[in-house]
């Protein structure tokens, strides 16, 4: 592991980030040149190596070992996270269809055995070009990490509100909760887009925050935990939701674990005449 | 469409539009735009709504489902053949 990751931990602002949307993306600085040497190796491969990547492509171990990701991987994981076997190098040519919504599957786990309220397993996503708008980014629904819902409820759903595309400059390193809602979109260039996936773990619990945690931040963290919805729920998802975004945080903050009911909900202003009856903050309002 | 709430007035949150002849399907798309905020409103322009979402048993409290609630609409548009 590289020795100075340290000073590339996330802090607390970007691991509530990632709680709520389910993804945070990196950008490493590699030497000149390494990104485009990278997709001549690509270009190369006779055949796709399967989950032999890092055999196939030994250079590969420089975006692992960056400082930058593994300061990432240890703060969403633990210090002692681990590479799982599997991962795969995604070539999306020219003229292609996008796929349909889905989580991915591990082995051995329905699809309702999911992480719901912890960050357990991480896809890490590296794009060795820039990808444009037309070269079939990936497409992310946030939040979606906390939706358990069966394959064939997906199949039918199409464009939604809130999704999100991986238009990146080359070199970055996107890091998605192993259970987002993603996609790769139809590639509509002329160009081939290429992406290399791992997946990785958590091997033990936090005892402490494995980032960089300033307790002094607890109140504004909890605001947005309270607050902030990457997506639009309903009634009955609004509690459940904001709920599962707190036990999140205490399951990964260890000490730094904070009361699961919000004493803020049920304060600001009076309804006013006209608008709803109610003077809660939640989403009360909603048809 | 897919709406947050059984309601006709509920936010949309997802569409797809299939067109009725031989084509490609719809597709997810980096500039797609919601193209009705209710499906009250897609109604008012002219749509029929010709399948309302079924009410859903009470699930799990902890758990969080499914993408919204789903209204098939259709719409009769005469077009030059």
């Amino acid at each position: 592991m590289h020795r100075n990751y340290r000073s590339q931990l996330l802090n607390d602002d970007e691991v509530a980030s990632f709680i709520i949307n389910g993804y945070h993306i990196v950008h490493p600085e590699f030497q000149t040149g390494f990104n485009e040497t990278i997709c001549d190796n690509l270009r190369l491969m006779p055949e796709n190596p399967g989950e032999h990547i890092v055999e196939a492509l030994p250079a590969i171990e420089v975006v692992l070992e960056h400082p930058a990701v593994v300061g990432a991987l240890t703060s969403l994981l633990g210090l002692n996270y681990a590479r799982d076997p599997g991962g795969h190098i995604h070539m999306n040519p020219p003229r292609t269809r996008a796929q349909p919504w889905h989580q991915d599957e591990r082995f051995g786990r329905g699809h309702q055995d999911r992480d719901i309220d912890h960050v357990k397993h991480l896809m890490l996503m590296y794009y060795p070009q820039d990808v444009t708008e037309d070269m079939g980014p990936t497409v992310l629904l946030p939040g979606s990490q906390r939706r358990v819902a069966a394959p064939e409820t997906m199949v039918t759903l199409v464009n939604l509100r809130g999704q999100v595309f991986s238009i990146l400059e080359a070199g970055s390193v996107l890091l998605t909760h192993s259970d987002i809602w993603h996609a790769g979109t139809g590639n509509r260039s002329d160009r081939v887009r290429y992406m290399i996936k791992f997946p990785f773990s958590r091997t033990e619990e936090n005892g402490k925050p494995s980032w960089d945690h300033d307790i002094e931040s607890i109140p504004e963290i909890r605001m947005r935990l309270d607050s902030e919805h990457p997506s639009t729920l309903s009634r009955n998802e609004y509690e459940t939701d904001h709920s599962l975004r707190v036990r999140t945080w205490n399951n990964i903050a260890g000490s730094a674990a904070m009361p699961l009911r919000s004493e803020a909900h049920l304060g600001g202003p009076w309804p006013e005449s006209g608008g709803s009856t109610t003077a809660s903050r939640r989403r009360r309002d909603l048809p | 469409m897919n709406t947050v709430s059984r309601s006709l007035r509920a936010p949309v949150v997802g569409f797809a539009i299939h067109e009725p002849v031989h084509s490609d399907p719809p597709q997810i798309e980096v500039d797609a735009e919601m193209p009705y905020e209710t499906v009250h409103s897609a109604v008012l322009d002219g749509w029929r709504v010709v399948s309302f979402p079924a009410q859903r048993v009470d699930g799990d409290p902890e758990v969080v489902g499914v993408f919204g609630y789903e209204f098939i609409l259709e719409q009769m548009v005469e077009i030059d053949a």
